[in-house]
């Protein structure tokens, strides 16, 4: 495991010696926090609920989902995008180490900088709006929220992996890649909290596994599920990422047999 | 002059295109980005205007309008610019500037035009629908659209000269890079309607970062609500913007040469 522990400290380091770049990132996402404030009060002028949500209940939510998805990232696909064209990835197969797990090591590592400024800012939030912040209902839940969000880390993984490996079958996938990311944030609940959305819509995300980014772990958060709901969701999640992960190897396997075939 | 910067202008998108032709699947997904996020902004504002009537008086085509607005924006500038100026800022980095200020060609010009995105037509296009599916139910006069097209035009010089001058602090900063992408975010808020922003905030919005000029302004002067202040700060924007922009620029010239020699 040493070897996947130094890929993710030399890639710590590197992303924390951009700090004028995570800083600008920093301020970017509290402007939007302000943003999207602004945009609620609007919305809620005249109105005390909606969807069952007050108005600092819905600005919570979204300060809450924008602190989650800093932690997450799509970067996995990019490498992967990056390395099949440039032919690099044949260095790393000829390395003795697993390259999911040299690119989970990396990408956490890369992350992890941005995770802690989110601390911060989070704390900043915390001082500057109390009263749009959503505290947790309780210890369970609050354990509950964070082992959520470490599956919903992975689950990110997957789906980044799995789209990332489209290079193995035409190149240059920039857009595809951006679309589908897009696409997984918004049915996730990043936006918005999935049962604002129309009922139809909002059942079948309650199929998908998109609603463990967001809408799940903050309403587990929030208090809102039952207990029984929670650990159906924890299992539900882990089954997801596990299939997600097996057509992710599986696809590998094929995807290599191809990137053979371009004699690198 | 203006006809051989055209020229080189041409010259620059074609071989852009060939480059962006090489990865033919690339280049006609790349409505995929903006189509998801236009059905995302479709079912969320649809969802939450299905719950209250308005958003400060603009209902749901209205949005939809000035959502489309915001698109064209921002696709124009990818398609023109934006991946220049990406470059450039790179080219300060690695000194490959260099030989960019050496060429017998403006290099302001050269810095904002060299690299074009020719595959952002598509998603300008999916906006373009967007924008007419949105105009069915509203009437629309031809001196509002002429007024409109006049006001879009300085909108999109006022963008590129706020990017440009962004940009162009790359000859004092390392990542200025990350800037673009922090105006970005601040365009975002001239993408919806002013009135949902407290006095304060339209003050500045209008006249310190003056995004509410570049879709908000041009789109209520397409639904005949003109503001002839908005009109004439926008004129008096175009030009302060453009005066800014080549300050700085000229300053960070001066600043690279003695930094390089």
């Amino acid at each position: 495991m040493r070897k996947y522990w130094l890929y993710f400290a030399g890639a710590f380091q590197i992303a924390f010696s951009y700090r004028a770049s995570l800083v600008i990132r920093m301020i970017r996402d509290f402007l939007m926090v302000l943003f999207f404030i602004t945009l609620w009060r609007a919305l809620f002028a005249g109105k005390e609920t909606i969807a069952g949500f007050t108005f600092s209940g819905m600005v919570s939510y979204y300060i809450l989902a924008k602190a989650v998805d800093q932690l997450y990232t799509f970067d996995p696909g990019n490498v992967i995008e990056r390395h099949v064209r440039s032919g690099d990835l044949s260095n790393f197969l000829a390395k003795p180490i697993n390259y999911m797990i040299y690119l989970a090591s990396h990408i956490f590592g890369r992350r992890l900088a941005r995770t802690i400024l989110t601390i911060i800012a989070s704390i900043v939030i915390i001082i500057v709006f109390p009263s749009f912040v959503g505290y947790p209902a309780g210890i369970f839940e609050t354990t509950a929220f964070f082992i959520l969000i470490a599956l919903a880390w992975l689950l990110v993984f997957a789906f980044s992996y799995l789209i990332g490996m489209i290079s193995f079958w035409t190149t240059e996938i920039s857009n595809i890649r951006q679309g589908f990311e897009l696409l997984i944030l918004i049915l996730g609940g990043l936006w918005v909290p999935l049962n604002v959305l129309p009922d139809q819509i909002s059942q079948i995300l309650n199929y998908l596994p998109f609603k463990y980014l967001y809408y799940f772990p903050i309403q587990v958060y929030l208090g809102k599920v039952p207990v029984d709901k929670v650990f159906l969701g924890l299992i539900t999640e882990l089954c997801w990422i596990l299939g997600l992960l097996f057509i992710a190897k599986y696809l590998w396997q094929r995807g290599l047999k191809r990137f053979g075939a371009y004699g690198n | 002059m203006a006809i051989k910067y055209l020229k080189i202008f041409w010259l620059f998108f074609r071989i852009n295109y060939l480059r962006a032709m090489e990865y033919r699947l690339n280049f006609f997904t790349a409505f995929l980005p903006a189509f998801f996020y236009s059905v995302g902004y479709l079912v969320f504002m649809g969802a939450i205007l299905s719950r209250v009537p308005s958003v400060s008086g603009w209902d749901l085509d209205k949005m939809l309008l000035l959502f489309a607005v915001s698109q064209f924006v921002h696709y124009t500038q990818w398609i023109f610019y934006r991946v220049s100026l990406e470059r450039f800022s790179e080219s300060i980095r690695d000194g490959s500037f260099d030989s960019i200020a050496k060429l017998p060609i403006n290099p302001r010009f050269v810095s904002s035009f060299r690299v074009q995105s020719p595959s952002a037509i598509i998603p300008f296009q999916f906006s373009v629908a967007l924008f007419f599916y949105s105009i069915r139910n509203i009437s629309i006069g031809p001196l509002d659209t002429i007024l409109f097209l006049i006001l879009l035009f300085c909108g999109f010089f006022i963008y590129y000269n706020i990017s440009f001058a962004l940009i162009s602090l790359a000859f004092f900063i390392v990542d200025a890079d990350d800037l673009l992408w922090f105006a970005d975010d601040i365009t975002r808020f001239g993408s919806y309607p002013l009135e949902i922003y407290p006095a304060a905030a339209q003050f500045i919005l209008t006249f310190v970062i003056p995004v509410m000029l570049l879709v908000y302004v041009p789109t209520t002067a397409l639904m005949g609500m003109v503001n002839w202040t908005m009109v004439i700060a926008t004129m008096v924007m175009t030009v302060v913007t453009w005066l800014v922009s080549q300050k700085i620029w000229q300053l960070g010239l001066k600043h690279y040469s003695s930094a390089s020699s």
